[in-house]
């Protein structure tokens, strides 16, 4: 009846100990125990496996344990083994391993010695070394990575302000010399009309008009083109405005073209504030307010009104009048550059008004669309988010 | 028109300093006008301030010069003892960018942006007139 039981026994033992060597192989974790009162070193088989020792050769022992630590970590492994056994403390401690070849690996340890319950005195201790190294590895490269990703972010970063500085030099230089020969056409042809205009014919003083209705024009192209630039290149500030002031302030600069236009004004936004930058909201109401006036200038009965709501997550401000309109297919187009959907003789205007308040209006976060009806008039709202 | 003191006006861009003359010109500016073509001969006028030649009224100073901006003119003459006591006007053809502030902190007493409307460049001549007081028109010949 015993042997059967015995074998049974030795059976169950054998296919124990094979799935815990198959455990530790897959784990790559080893583990070891030392009998401290017969120095009695036992090591499992993934110890030797990653210590790379042949177990037909070599028994295990602390001395072949410290040959395979990289020299650099030997001594912090001594010391934390036997700061542990003194200070009745189980350790953890990840150091390298140097391999014959030149190879470094990774392990892990996890180390704790029980004592004698009379004595006191340390009898055992056992533990485990973890092969690492292909975690170490990942992280080293994960470390890398970041490390390239930031030197090209830096990089980038450096490209893109030396270009951003290259363009505004290019705005203000843009500015200076374009503006330079406009001032002396403009200044000399004046002079050629007042101090020659009896030596010139009706026709004559006509191109002479032409001269410098056309600088004007030109002197509104750059100045619209650079604050258009320098939207793009000015970081908004966003600051809680109070858009009425803005509106009456930008309406008393207009006071004499409201008037002899005869245009009803009125102003109605029943709140005080709007999170908004003020370069940006200034310049987005002023284009609309020029266009306003501009494209109401006809209507029998000229009307602008500024209104604003409350719309939850965001407030409106629009800008309302009853001039000529526009064709809703146009609806996007009207905000791009240089889009003009009426003659420039009927309506002087540059293309770049409604691209400003798209810009400005983008650069605070915030939206701008218009609804409009041939003949009836427009409306263009302004969004500000909360 | 004699004990009218003069203007210097520092421009190196010859259109804009025959502009400027004939604005001067149509607001019967009676003050004799000093034309400095770039910025060193602005400052070659130190030395002969120094020997006793009569100081300006007001130095209008462009700040886009080729040879020596109007910048490095502006800290010459407020870094002499006694000179820097001349006001000087900034010319710019922008306000934009930080030229300007830079001229105040440099010590400017004011800036102009030239217009390119050369009726709005004859007002500035008018205006320089107000706002600097120290500045003559010829008698008799003031407009209606």
């Amino acid at each position: 009846m015993a042997r059967p039981d015995a074998k049974r026994t030795r059976e169950l033992l054998e296919q124990s100990t094979r799935s815990l060597n198959e455990a530790q192989r897959l784990a790559k974790l080893g583990s070891w125990e030392l009998d401290l009162s017969t120095s009695a070193l036992a090591w499992s088989d993934e110890i030797f496996r990653i210590f790379e020792i042949d177990p037909e050769r070599f028994g295990a022992s602390y001395e072949a344990f410290l040959d395979a630590i990289h020299p650099e970590d030997r001594e912090m492994v001594n010391t934390a083994y036997t700061t542990s056994v003194e200070a009745r403390q189980p350790y953890a401690i990840v150091h390298r391993l140097l391999m014959t070849d030149g190879r470094i690996k990774f392990v892990q340890e996890h180390c704790e010695t029980s004592y004698d319950p009379v004595t006191g005195r340390p009898v055992r201790s056992t533990g485990t070394v973890q092969d690492i190294t292909a975690l170490k590895q990942a992280e080293a490269a994960i470390q890398q990575l970041n490390v390239e990703l930031e030197q090209r972010v830096r990089e980038r970063t450096v490209r893109l302000e030396a270009a951003r500085k290259e363009l505004e030099a290019f705005a203000y230089s843009v500015s200076h010399d374009l503006k330079a020969p406009l001032r002396a056409i403009d200044g000399y042809s004046r002079l050629l009309m007042d101090d020659y205009a009896d030596r010139l014919d009706p026709e004559g003083r006509g191109f002479l008009d032409n001269v410098c209705a056309a600088t004007a024009r030109m002197n509104q192209l750059i100045d619209d083109l650079l604050a258009y630039s320098r939207l793009e290149h000015r970081t908004p500030q966003a600051e809680p405005l109070n858009p009425r002031a803005l509106v009456e302030a930008l309406l008393a600069e207009r006071a004499d073209e409201v008037r002899t236009g005869g245009v009803a004004v009125t102003v109605a936004i029943p709140f005080n504030s709007v999170p908004a930058d003020r370069d940006g909201l200034a310049l987005a109401l002023r284009n609309l307010l020029d266009n306003a006036l501009k494209f109401s200038r006809l209507a029998p009965h000229p009307a602008i009104e500024v209104g604003g709501r409350d719309a939850g997550t965001s407030r409106l401000l629009w800008v309302r009048d009853n001039g000529i309109g526009f064709d809703m297919k146009f609806s996007d187009r009207v905000f791009d550059m240089f889009q003009r959907l009426h003659r420039a003789e009927d309506y002087p205007g540059t293309g770049i008004g409604l691209a400003i308040v798209r810009k400005a209006m983008e650069r605070m976060g915030g939206r701008v669309w218009a609804e409009s009806e041939p003949g009836r008039g427009t409306i263009v709202y302004l969004e500000f988010p909360r | 028109v004699s004990g009218n003191r003069p203007i210097l006006l520092v421009e190196d861009n010859p259109m804009d300093v025959d502009l400027t003359l004939r604005a001067f010109q149509r607001r019967n500016l009676a003050n004799p006008v000093l034309v400095a073509r770039d910025g060193e001969e602005a400052l070659g006028w130190i030395e002969r301030w120094e020997r006793g030649e009569p100081t300006p009224a007001v130095i209008l100073l462009d700040i886009n010069m080729q040879k020596m901006n109007g910048l490095e003119v502006l800290r010459r003459f407020k870094e002499h003892p006694v000179f820097r006591r001349i006001p000087v006007v900034m010319l710019t053809t922008s306000a934009v960018g930080q030229d300007v502030e830079m001229a105040y902190q440099l010590g400017a007493n004011s800036y102009i942006v030239k217009p390119v409307d050369f009726t709005k460049f004859v007002d500035v001549a008018v205006q320089l007139q107000l706002y600097w007081g120290v500045l003559n028109t010829s008698p008799g010949e003031s407009d209606p």
